[in-house]
């Protein structure tokens, strides 16, 4: 009754709950939210010290590797679905109450999350509570690939076949999408994360030294390419050399980054390519006259899209603002929820 | 006007098709175009109708950004003014996707001046008929808490007191004055009855030094004959009054006890009780009150201003008479309680 009343005051949202980052779409706002899913949590000190949020977002992001003892910098997501359930549900508390200008009221919108296609009931059921536990009055669970299409305004109602490749922090999905449903669809665990782990691993093995995330971040969004261009860049590192114990300052090339990345980068070819073989011959041939789309932040990793033309020998387009697609395409799936009075033209929970 | 439309007009240049654009720079490159078909992995005839600004040959718009932006990739050209110009030459029935501009009519803000004040004025009518529920059903004592807390609790009626019976010829009872806030011990002498609240110190206090020997509550007892004319002068000379005999002991009354007079003939209020109730009763000034549990065949006639407030947790066993008749508590009773306000004037 009151969460009804509350709900008056409150904006139907669109989360894009990802691993790097949380995207929140407003209705009739748009994008109002993107902050990384980082929390520091804060521990009293003394015996039985309890636990407080210290940061949440950009500035929680900013702590990761720099805390004192007291401060851990947490990413609650791991893989695209919850590690820790607690530090998840204080988070979107948080982004919940940042949307929302008016405090007097607390907020309690109906919310739709978006779920990787591969997580399991648990992981979604963990989802669907944290989110009613951050205060939401509705839950509704879509499908990131789906609603990635619809972001990228891709004619998901047509009968034709169209190919969705998101490739977000934790995860890559990858799906053909026809008549509003979901013909096949794939997750694999591969993501910007793992590109960044690609990085440190041959930083240390190459060069002896020891980089951190952020740090592996900043090369691969700088000097990352996932295809050799004509143009070499190069970035000045430092980081602690692994034998001496002491900071060490050298330079890593762009081939050197996409030598490093070539394993998730052939992880998330391979998905492609399974996703072709199963795909049905007609929905094949709908998407190899059309083409690929890449969604999500991975879409933004330099020649991406020429890499997988390569593999797949089709075209490969990459949305508008790929990192929105699945947060905007979740706040269509809201509009469209209410338009046909609740009846549901694609796969909601 | 027709120089208004002209200066509307100028600031938006000729602009080719993104297509023919990029069909110009190819054949400026001299590139085949199935060349470039084979690079850009799309069909000859899609590269061909792309060119010639086609649309309606071509997918949805995101597949035309996508093939476009691939072009102008390979051919080494920026991709941004042919992206401009699709925005220009797209097909008019196909509008881009703003969600960002999507309007929702339904949606109600909390920020809204009409919504906050509607919320407030919600708030305040709740807080407002909480209060008026509080202070009327149970009884609120706002007045009582300020002014007679500390004597409540001694006028309360004692067990033993209310338990002893009531003569049935006493008469007139009900004209003592209400300083008592006891019901009347009827069976009691009336000089005894006032003899102990002789030491109250609201007598003592109120009442002129010359009044001092006289027995204030003597007075009120003599009220119950207020047809004697002695009485009266004495009352009259005392108060120095010039009211009636009747009013004069009122008045009396009041100054011993800072009461307001009882108005109009009050009808005598009898209870009895035919078996154990838990009994509420008060009266209008708050003085008289009696709360506690009644044994079956007490019986006392009730004292103080009325109306009364009652409440009987056993309705059944409770009989209440107003100058010797009946009153019927059924219309006030609900479940086995019966709540009711007695006025017997």
């Amino acid at each position: 009754m009151f969460r009804r009343i509350r709900g008056l005051f409150s904006n139907d949202l669109s989360i894009d709950l990802g691993t790097a980052n949380t995207l929140i779409y407003a209705r009739g706002k748009g994008i109002v939210l993107n902050e990384p899913s980082v929390v520091a949590i804060r521990t009293d000190r003394g015996p039985g010290g309890g636990k407080s949020v210290a940061a949440v977002g950009e500035e929680a992001k900013r702590m990761l590797g720099r805390t004192p003892n007291n401060i851990t910098a947490i990413r609650p997501m791991k893989d695209g679905v919850i590690a820790d359930f607690t530090v998840t549900e204080k988070m979107l508390q948080h982004f919940i109450h940042k949307v929302h200008e008016a405090k007097l009221i607390r907020p309690s919108p109906r919310v739709l999350v978006c779920v990787p296609c591969g997580s399991t009931q648990v992981e979604r059921r963990a989802i669907r509570e944290s989110a009613a536990g951050a205060g939401a009055r509705e839950v509704y669970l879509i499908e990131e690939p789906m609603s990635a299409a619809i972001g990228a305004g891709l004619p998901v109602n047509e009968a034709r076949g169209s190919m969705v490749l998101d490739i977000g922090g934790g995860t890559s999905e990858v799906a053909i999408i026809s008549l509003n449903g979901i013909v096949y669809s794939n997750s694999v665990r591969v993501g910007g994360d793992r590109f960044d782990e690609a990085i440190i691993n041959y930083v240390r093995r190459n060069y002896g030294t020891l980089i951190g995330e952020a740090t592996a971040e900043r090369i691969k969004k700088e000097i990352g390419s996932a295809f050799p261009g004509n143009e070499v860049k190069e970035m000045e590192i430092k980081g602690r050399n692994l034998a001496e114990g002491i900071p060490r300052s050298f330079t890593l090339s762009s081939n050197e980054i996409l030598e490093a990345m070539q394993e998730p980068l052939s992880g998330i070819v391979g998905a492609v390519k399974a996703a072709l073989e199963q795909t049905p011959p007609e929905l094949g041939a709908d998407v190899a006259e059309c083409g690929i789309v890449l969604t999500g932040g991975g879409a933004l990793l330099r020649d991406i899209d020429r890499l997988l033309e390569e593999e797949t020998g089709l075209p490969v387009l990459i949305a508008e603002d790929p990192l929105t697609c699945v947060a905007r395409g979740g706040g269509r799936a809201l509009e469209m929820l209410d338009e046909r009075g609740g009846e549901l033209l694609f796969s909601l929970e | 006007m027709n120089a208004a439309d002209n200066k509307h007009e100028e600031p938006m240049p000729i602009i080719e098709g993104p297509g023919k654009q990029l069909r110009d720079i190819r054949i400026a490159k001299d590139l085949d175009i199935n060349r470039i078909a084979s690079l850009l992995h799309l069909n000859v005839g899609l590269l061909k109708a792309l060119e010639a600004d086609d649309f309606s040959a071509l997918p949805g718009t995101v597949f035309v950004q996508g093939y476009l932006k691939n072009y102008a990739r390979l051919l080494d050209t920026p991709a941004e003014p042919i992206l401009e110009a699709f925005q220009q030459f797209r097909p008019q029935g196909e509008e881009k996707m703003d969600l960002k501009a999507a309007k929702i009519k339904h949606e109600v803000r909390s920020s809204h001046t009409v919504v906050r004040l509607i919320t407030w004025l919600l708030v305040i009518g709740i807080i407002a008929l909480v209060v008026t529920w509080w202070r009327g059903y149970l009884q609120w004592p706002i007045d009582l808490g300020l002014e007679t807390n500390g004597t409540l609790n001694e006028q309360q009626i004692d067990e033993g007191q209310s338990s002893e019976t009531l003569p049935s010829e006493i008469n007139g009872s009900v004209a003592l004055p209400p300083l008592l806030g006891k019901p009347e011990i009827l069976d009691a002498p009336l000089s005894e009855t006032s003899a102990s609240n002789e030491p109250g110190s609201q007598a003592e206090t109120v009442v002129p030094p010359e009044l001092a020997e006289i027995p204030i509550s003597e007075e009120a007892a003599r009220s119950v004959q207020p047809e004697s004319p002695a009485v009266a002068e004495t009352e009259r000379e005392v108060t120095e009054s010039t009211e009636s005999p009747a009013v004069a002991v009122s008045a009396a009354a009041e100054k011993t006890t800072d009461e307001p007079p009882v108005p109009g003939v009050i009808n005598k209020v009898e209870v009895l009780f035919s078996d154990a109730c838990w009994t509420d009763i008060r009266d209008a000034s708050g003085d008289f009150r009696s709360v506690g549990n009644k044994a079956a065949g007490e019986r006392f006639v009730l004292g103080g201003v009325p109306p009364y407030k009652m409440v009987f947790g056993n309705a059944a066993a409770v009989k209440i008479t107003v100058s010797g008749e009946s009153y019927d508590l059924a219309p006030y009773t609900r479940g086995n309680v019966a709540r009711l306000t007695l006025d017997p004037r």
